[in-house]
């Protein structure tokens, strides 16, 4: 009786002659695939459904692509098997077995002058908030009854009319909140434009350990001394007053 | 600073370094003393008041000189003594005035050191008289026991009456959370304020504290 051979397939097997390899180039960034060659071929393994109808999967020329039944690999869409199993081939996952190629050092290369702008953009990465800047009327009505034990982890100091918040768990009153990456205190919801430059911008603002650099979403930012943090607790709210 | 006035001199010893110094082996208090005495812990609770959230409750100076004398007569009777047990209920007197928010935390002042000194007792001489009167007389105090483990019996009913204080509720339940006091987390309106002192941070700032009964 006819059976519907992509029934319970979960993952898909692709197979390219040796000499494409270059081609897999745009799906080494998937975590889930694996790959193995042999004398002529190159063969992935853990391809998903919406994988394969990708674009990244559809654009490589000369692949083959196979799906699992038993001890057998049918190629897609046809009904003979056309190859046993594989089962000598060793696996390894795609990013280690297409390492990154570095290219030659450019002697010529005459954009030594150029530089990138630093910039904060928004990001979909979560951190977890530092710091907050809340308003001092409304640090108030909270701070007059709160537990002791949300304000002992607290540090604070003034910028300007607010109050500047450093320690978590944070407090739960509105604010702007701060996340921080070595001494920089940044905007939540906000990231360097290039986030792997950021022991670079570190380097480069000269900052000491002895200081926080709060910046500000529109690139702006200042700095605070460590020493101007003092413990919060409600007699040093009512005697800053 | 009077030198003259022993008991002065070892409660602000007392609360300036958290060490006692008995200056006579003939414990006596004058009136005199005792208003000086006042003034000063009228002085010091004004300075702690400043780190009481909601609005403090005015001092009391009666149960302030009251925690004060036990603490210096039970001190005073852990060192040395020389009177017959029935003698020295005299020194003890009951704290006849109702308790209130504000004369549990003006007898905290002093009274918060007592549990230390009931400690000490304990190790020497578990049958002691001593023992018996300073306890029975703390128990009125839960404030001041919190974080010792003391065993004590905790009037429920009170407490409620007391806890109608935010002030008192919250450096209450400040001081078990402080002091790990899990023992204190059986009774149900301590438990139960605890838990919203702690909110979703519960796991964070006290591990061992779980919110079922």
């Amino acid at each position: 009786m006819e059976r519907n051979l992509t029934q319970g397939v979960t993952e898909y097997w692709l197979r390219l002659p040796i000499a494409y390899k270059e081609k897999l180039a745009q799906i080494r960034v998937w975590k889930n695939l694996r790959m193995a060659t042999d004398a002529q071929d190159i063969w992935v393994r853990g391809i998903t459904p919406n994988q394969l109808v990708s674009a990244e999967i559809r654009s490589i020329p000369f692949k083959k692509i196979y799906v699992q039944q038993d001890n057998a690999l049918f190629l897609l869409g046809g009904n003979l098997p056309e190859e046993r199993l594989k089962t000598s081939l060793l696996w390894s996952p795609i990013d280690k077995a297409l390492p990154v190629e570095i290219p030659n050092y450019n002697f010529n290369f005459f954009g030594v002058n150029e530089t990138i702008d630093f910039k904060l953009v928004a990001s979909n990465i979560e951190h977890e908030a530092k710091a907050v800047l809340v308003n001092l009327d409304v640090l108030e009505v909270y701070i007059q009854n709160a537990p002791a034990v949300r304000l002992k982890e607290i540090q604070w100091t003034f910028i300007q009319e607010n109050a500047f918040l450093l320690g978590t768990p944070i407090l739960p009153i509105p604010g702007k909140s701060y996340w921080q990456q070595l001494n920089f205190l940044i905007p939540a919801g906000y990231d360097f434009e290039y986030p792997e430059l950021s022991n670079f911008y570190h380097k480069n603002l000269q900052v000491t350990n002895d200081e926080y650099i709060v910046l500000q979403s529109d690139h702006s930012y200042y700095k605070i001394a460590k020493e101007q943090f003092k413990p919060l607790s409600i007699s040093s709210y009512r005697r800053s007053q | 600073m009077n030198t003259k006035n022993n008991i002065l001199q070892t409660i602000h010893h007392l609360r300036a370094s958290g060490q006692f110094v008995l200056y006579t082996n003939k414990p006596k208090v004058t009136k005199n003393e005792l208003d000086d005495l006042g003034s000063f812990l009228a002085q010091e609770y004004e300075n702690e008041a400043l780190n009481y959230p909601f609005e403090s409750p005015e001092f009391d100076e009666e149960a302030a000189i009251w925690g004060a004398k036990m603490i210096y007569f039970g001190a005073q009777f852990l060192g040395h003594r020389h009177d017959e047990p029935k003698d020295l209920n005299q020194y003890f007197e009951e704290f006849t005035t109702e308790i209130t928010p504000a004369s549990c935390l003006s007898a905290d002042i002093s009274l918060r050191f007592l549990p230390f000194i009931i400690k000490e007792l304990e190790a020497i001489d578990f049958e002691d008289w001593l023992l018996k009167i300073l306890k029975a007389h703390i128990k009125k105090f839960p404030y001041s026991a919190i974080g010792h483990d003391l065993n004590l019996e905790i009037d429920q009913e009170k407490l409620t009456e007391l806890f109608q204080n935010g002030c008192f509720k919250t450096l209450f339940i400040d001081r078990v959370i402080e002091k790990k006091d899990i023992s204190l987390t059986e009774h149900t309106i301590i438990h139960e304020n605890i838990a919203i002192h702690l909110g979703a941070h519960k796991n964070h700032f006290w591990k061992a504290f779980t919110s079922e009964v």
